[in-house]
């Protein structure tokens, strides 16, 4: 255990619960040996990676030992010709994207939050502006299992059907069923051009109050949650363009997170964030297209990490900080609505009109953040109900996260999520309580 | 058994439920004909409901049962390898929504494949995945299989266009899994159904994305005097940043035969290999990206490029690859059709290997494969009433997946394993990976009654049949 990481472990009372010891393995070996010896004790681990996600997932029950992935943490193959690199778990996002660089090829993961790790980057499964689907990145993987065994699944290889995808299993499911020791990553090729435009969008749906904590026992008024107009169908439009890979509405009132890096605009305005990429010509056509339809300028590179960061749970310079952070997922055509909802009930909202993704935040405060987060919590509900989605707890205090189950209540299929649980890990060794239904 | 037809019968009608031998010789086999067992009883479900009455009546009896689509599979998914209640789903076919603007629709498991696609062209949407079967196979078989086609290099297989499932456990137990928008707390689940070979329940329906159709396609016949130099000109477009929609070759012996057959397409005899590739997206994006393939393929060594010039033009073109098949159909009675994949850059090794695997056993191969992903199909013609040259294929197709996982690779990119390659999982996986699968399966299935003696090894019987189950016969496949 180096110094390092028994600091680390010393000043992390995570959830509460003290970590009596700190393991940080040096291959996926040792880790799965790490886990026999814990299970061996009846103990559990906390599984930490980067540690941008601590504060995510339901609280942690219990364990008593802080296992560290950061000690996995080679490249063990990157193969430059096929496109696929076989990558440990602890290995930041930052190097692993560094290192492929040279290749001419791309790593298609970009979730929020500096840091990362590729473990936790797919336990978690975030999605990010470009790569909303973290396990479209992943070919094979090799898990460590609560007793100690190591189990493999797929393969390096893009077409593959040999028994149960389980990297699939894995991957989003917050280290419940076993922890990612490497994983063969699918490379995308680089891109022939890139360009980041940023255009105004006229206000609309400007609901009276905006920023105000809804009153007690009130709701948002369904003439605030209407469909959207002409700024919400611009959006998708600008999102579905052919070479479109991110698009991003930022509401005015994180505006000031991205000056700098955009053009100065109406400050009641907000920005539509659109990345293009692909072919040259092609991207120059669909660059025509937002400049004539959106007034859209160029943005400089940094406007899409900040708007990145918008969708995660980090403090960023401008922003106010959320202590609330909560993600809807509904079909395309109800973003502009659900994004009306929570913005009705006091959040700052970034939507991502392509991806039907609605990233809520709010700083709880002032008198007593139970109520303005209720609030908050049914117009999420609401939203996601009349949008055909679901809503998760991204960030919140605990007392947040003890009284509501961050990914939803998962009704009928909480029996089967405890069969599997009870299947792979019998006897909660990892991360107790975290993963929905506080398995 | 006669208990359980009985109460099949009651239960869905007799009109859904088919019990004499007659009737259950269709069922005996799917799309590999050679590993055929006739199942007990067939039920024909209409809804999930009867989906619902039709699993808990077996769980009630302790008898298996094998989903079974439109039986278009090749590796005997389909098969009642353990007897036991067939539940075919073809009458379940109905799109029951379409959501253009929201970009997808929900389709009971029986909808063919095809007909999906059609169903929604009007709106300028199609369901990617397409492989050969598509004019026949089902959407629930694709999901059962994770099917994919030529198109997968840029558009993905059946995984990447399924949010959701609605399932009947094996206890009967009807449950959705995923939605629309596909970022639900399960969808690791949707991903585990996926591929999943009809060993954990009964697909019901599926919320299946939409994927909007390409500005512009455009269609190239690349024609080289050898195998290797097709493969190099794949590794070129590959590496130079290019996503083709497909990237197909055929070998000089599959050109052969087709150009001997109703689907000749104008192919020169000679012609050491044909590669075809399509590229679609943006007009402007595709013009110039025909000219880069161009210049890749004469650089690689192509004697002779051609751009289809109408849709006429690029049917023949697709023709040296779909005919393929049927085309073999004139060489002998019975073809069997290979699936393996290897790192892309192994391509040209491998395809020297499995032609030197089945020359010394003096068999007719020919060789159709998806260049870009590495995905080979070697085929077999053969006839199968001569015991010897069966066993003869047989051995070829283990060798070849031996090689096939020696470079890399692994046993199965499209097919899946059912029976054909149950035993071969352990050239892949090790005991404990096995374990950890059977710990998912014990999850969803913990009586082993959803389609047994598929994807996990067996010795020599059908140790997975519940064993509680009576009068019930283990008899080997």
């Amino acid at each position: 255990m180096t110094g390092a990481v028994a600091g680390a472990a010393a000043a992390l009372g995570v959830d509460g619960v003290e970590l009596r010891e700190a393991l940080e393995p040096a291959s996926p070996e040792a880790l799965a040996d790490a886990l026999r010896g814990v299970a061996a004790r009846g103990g559990a681990v906390l599984v930490r990676g980067g540690g941008t996600r601590l504060g995510c997932g339901n609280p942690l029950r219990r364990a008593d030992a802080l296992l560290s992935t950061r000690g996995l943490a080679r490249i063990v193959e990157l193969d430059a010709d096929e496109g696929v690199a076989c990558v440990e778990a602890g290995v930041p996002l930052a190097a692993l994207r560094a290192a492929v660089e040279p290749t001419g090829w791309e790593l298609p993961l970009d979730p929020p939050g500096a840091g990362s790790t590729l473990g936790g980057a797919l336990a978690a499964a975030a999605p990010g502006p470009r790569h909303p689907h973290p396990r479209d990145a992943v070919l094979g993987m090799e898990v460590a299992l609560a007793g100690g065994a190591r189990a493999r699944s797929g393969g390096r290889v893009v077409k593959n059907v040999t028994g149960y995808d389980l990297p699939k299993l894995f991957t989003g499911s917050f280290g419940a069923l076993g922890v990612i020791a490497s994983a063969w990553i699918r490379l995308r090729p680089r891109p022939e051009r890139c360009e980041l435009l940023v255009a105004p969008l006229a206000a609309e749906n400007a609901a009276p109050g905006a920023g105000r904590a809804l009153a007690p026992g009130e709701a948002p008024s369904a003439g605030r949650a209407s469909a959207g107009g002409a700024s919400a169908a611009l959006a998708l439009a600008a999102a579905r363009l052919p070479t479109a890979r991110a698009a991003l509405v930022v509401d005015a009132a994180l505006v000031s997170a991205l000056r700098g890096h955009v053009p100065v605009a109406d400050r009641d305005a907000s920005l539509l964030l659109v990345e293009l990429a692909g072919d040259a010509a092609a991207v120059a056509l669909d660059a025509d297209a937002l400049r004539e339809r959106c007034r859209a300028e160029p943005a400089a590179p940094e406007a899409l990490e900040v708007a990145r960061g918008l969708t995660g749970a980090a403090a960023l310079p401008g922003a106010p900080a959320a202590d609330l952070l909560v993600r809807v997922d509904v079909v395309a055509t109800r973003v502009a609505a659900a994004a009306a909802r929570l913005r009705a009930a006091g959040a700052a909202v970034v939507a991502q009109p392509a991806r039907g993704l609605v990233h809520a935040r709010l700083a709880l405060g002032g008198d007593g953040p139970a109520r303005a987060c209720d609030a908050l919590l049914a117009a999420a509900r609401a939203a996601a109900a009349e949008g055909a989605g679901g809503v998760r707890i991204e960030a919140a205090p605990r007392s947040v996260r003890e009284a509501h189950d961050v990914f939803g209540e998962r009704g009928p299929r909480l029996a089967l999520l405890r069969r599997l649980k009870q299947a792979f890990d019998p006897q909660g060794v990892l991360n107790p309580g975290r993963f929905a239904g506080r398995l | 058994m006669r208990a359980l037809v009985e109460r099949l019968r009651a239960e869905l009608g007799a009109e859904a439920v088919l019990a004499r031998p007659e009737d259950l010789l269709a069922y005996e086999a799917d799309g590999l004909t050679l590993s055929a067992r006739r199942p007990d009883a067939v039920v024909l479900p209409r809804s999930a409901e009867e989906v619902v009455r039709a699993v808990r009546a077996c769980a009630a009896a302790g008898v298996p049962f094998v989903p079974r689509g439109a039986g278009t599979g090749l590796s005997g998914g389909a098969v009642a390898a353990c007897g036991g209640v067939v539940i075919e789903c073809s009458r379940m076919d109905r799109i029951l929504e379409v959501h253009p603007e929201d970009r997808y629709a929900v389709v009971e498991p029986g909808v063919i494949n095809a007909d999906l696609s059609r169903a929604v062209a009007a709106h300028g949407l199609f369901y990617a995945p397409d492989p050969s079967s598509q004019a026949a196979c089902t959407i629930g078989g694709n999901v059962a299989e994770n099917s994919g086609g030529p198109h997968t290099l840029k558009y993905g297989t059946t995984t990447d266009h399924v949010l959701g499932v609605e399932l009947v456990l094996p206890d009967g137990e009807l449950l959705r899994l995923g939605g629309p928008t596909g970022f639900a707390p399960d969808q690791g689940l949707v991903g585990a159904v996926v591929g999943s070979e009809g060993t954990l329940g009964v697909v019901t329906k599926v919320w299946v994305r939409l994927v909007p159709m390409p500005e512009a396609v455009e269609t190239l016949l690349a024609i080289f005097s050898d195998v290797v130099s097709s493969c190099r000109a794949v590794g070129a477009v590959i590496r130079s940043g290019l996503v083709p929609a497909a990237l197909e070759i055929v070998d000089q012996r599959t050109i052969r035969a087709v150009e001997a057959s109703v689907y000749a397409a104008g192919l020169p005899l000679d012609a050491g290999a044909v590669l075809l590739v399509e590229l679609d997206g943006p007009a402007a994006a595709v013009a110039a990206q025909v000219a880069r393939v161009r210049a890749l393929a004469a650089e690689a060594g192509a004697t002779r490029v051609e751009v289809a010039r109408d849709a006429a033009e690029r049917a023949r073109f697709w023709r040296a690859r779909k005919g393929a098949f049927g085309a073999m159909g004139r060489l002998a009675p019975d073809l069997y059709v290979h699936d393996a994949v290897v790192p892309r850059a192994k391509l040209p090794e491998i395809l020297e290997r499995v032609c030197e695997i089945c020359d010394r056993r003096g068999l007719r191969l020919s060789n159709v494969f998806h260049a870009g992903d590495g995905n080979l199909h070697p085929n077999i013609s053969f006839d199968r009433r001569d015991p010897g040259e069966l066993a003869r294929v047989l051995a070829a197709g283990e060798e070849i997946l031996r090689a096939c996982v020696e470079a890399g690779g692994v046993i199965s990119g499209e097919h899946g394993i059912g029976t054909e390659k149950r035993d071969y999982m352990p050239l892949l996986f090790s005991e404990a990976d096995l374990d950890a699968m059977a710990r998912l399966r014990e999850a969803f299935d913990p009586e082993r009654r959803s389609n047994p003696g598929k994807v996990f090894p067996t010795t020599r019987f059908c140790v997975e049949a519940n064993p509680k189950a009576r009068g019930y016969e283990r008899v080997p496949l």
